[in-house]
């Protein structure tokens, strides 16, 4: 559960989480926040083992939080992992369906708010088509075939979660990841699954930033394209 | 060139060597880089003090009008050098991720052995 400043919501999720997913360790990664995210996910489930918290000293952003997640979880020889956001966005059985959507041999599993005939939440007109843009360049370089490129609640089977932990992209890092994945020949699966709009703090990606934002996405699809798997920045060993 | 501005250059040649020269007393440099800074102070003492140097700079470049010949020495040098920065930023960056990440991870471990050893005790 990547988060940054969620001191407002990261109780409630990590909660839901151990309530849906009982028997599931749940690592809560700080992202070098300036509240108290960390107290509020350590304090709600007491002395509870399966509920850790990662500080990191310094805000990397949501690709390094998520990476120290999957490192963490390539070290201890996890089977399977989830990726959640820290703001509430994704009900613990939106996580728990998409989790249990491995069983079907795909190795990523992405929760999608567009596949199928889903209502709930589905984010602002202007994100859907750059969302949907992202989404047809990704097809458009040779990608897996995703609507919901952007999705943050995606699980990983042993296997995708190896080759993520030492190759995670930074910034903006979904729809790169997912062509990471795609090219090593991992099977991607859309599974439609409601989520919710986030309850408190603000979304990091600012109306200005949003034009960045396509931008880094698409260069770093057509940069992946160009260079491929022959640059590796990690060094991580299984256990 | 005329004589004023000449010396100007020379001072202000000769500042920015001491000024490189302290910043090697205080290690506040890494070696290459003061190797650098040196010889680019080096060059621009060179330049200012042997005017016949950049007309025949200027000549080899076939540049008609001497100062032009310097402008394009140092935006190509001020380009690579900017460029080489750019690219140890990113990659002292991906060091520091590569640290931070093991230390969170580090720190979660002890953590966990801390509050096992605890338990065991009580």
């Amino acid at each position: 559960v990547p988060a940054f400043n969620e001191e407002g919501s990261i109780a409630a999720v990590v909660a839901d989480l151990q309530a849906e997913l009982p028997d599931t360790d749940v690592l809560v990664v700080d992202d070098g926040s300036s509240d108290q995210t960390a107290e509020h996910a350590r304090r709600c489930c007491g002395r509870n083992q399966r509920v850790m918290v990662a500080r990191l000293s310094a805000n990397l952003g949501i690709g390094g939080a998520v990476q120290t997640g999957l490192r963490y979880a390539l070290r201890h020889g996890y089977d399977r992992v989830v990726q959640v956001d820290g703001d509430g966005q994704h009900p613990a059985a939106s996580a728990r369906v998409v989790l249990q959507r491995l069983d079907g041999g795909a190795d990523v599993t992405v929760g999608s708010r567009f596949a199928g005939s889903m209502r709930g939440f589905a984010s602002t007109p202007m994100r859907r088509v750059g969302i949907a843009i992202i989404s047809w360049a990704l097809r458009f370089l040779g990608g897996p075939s995703v609507l919901d490129t952007t999705s943050g609640l995606r699980a990983f089977s042993r296997r995708a979660v190896a080759l993520l932990a030492v190759r995670y992209p930074s910034d903006f890092p979904e729809p790169e990841s997912l062509l990471i994945l795609h090219r090593a020949g991992y099977r991607i699966e859309e599974v439609p699954v409601p989520m919710a709009a986030r309850r408190h703090g603000n979304s990091s990606i600012t109306r200005l930033g949003s034009a960045f934002y396509m931008a880094r996405v698409l260069l770093g699809l057509a940069l992946f394209r160009a260079t491929g798997m022959n640059t590796t920045a990690f060094e991580e060993r299984a256990p | 060139m005329n004589f004023d501005i000449q010396v100007v250059a020379i001072v202000g040649s000769i500042a920015f060597l001491l000024l490189v020269m302290n910043d090697l007393r205080g290690r506040r440099l890494q070696p290459q880089y003061s190797i650098l800074w040196l010889v680019l102070a080096g060059a621009t003492l060179v330049i200012s003090l042997w005017r016949q140097g950049l007309e025949i700079l200027a000549h080899l470049l076939r540049i008609y009008y001497p100062p032009a010949a310097l402008f394009v020495v140092l935006f190509l040098v001020l380009f690579l050098l900017a460029h080489h920065l750019t690219r140890e930023a990113s990659h002292a960056n991906q060091s520091l991720r590569a640290v931070i990440q093991d230390c969170a991870l580090l720190r979660l471990e002890l953590e966990r052995l801390q509050s096992k050893t605890e338990t065991s005790e009580t």
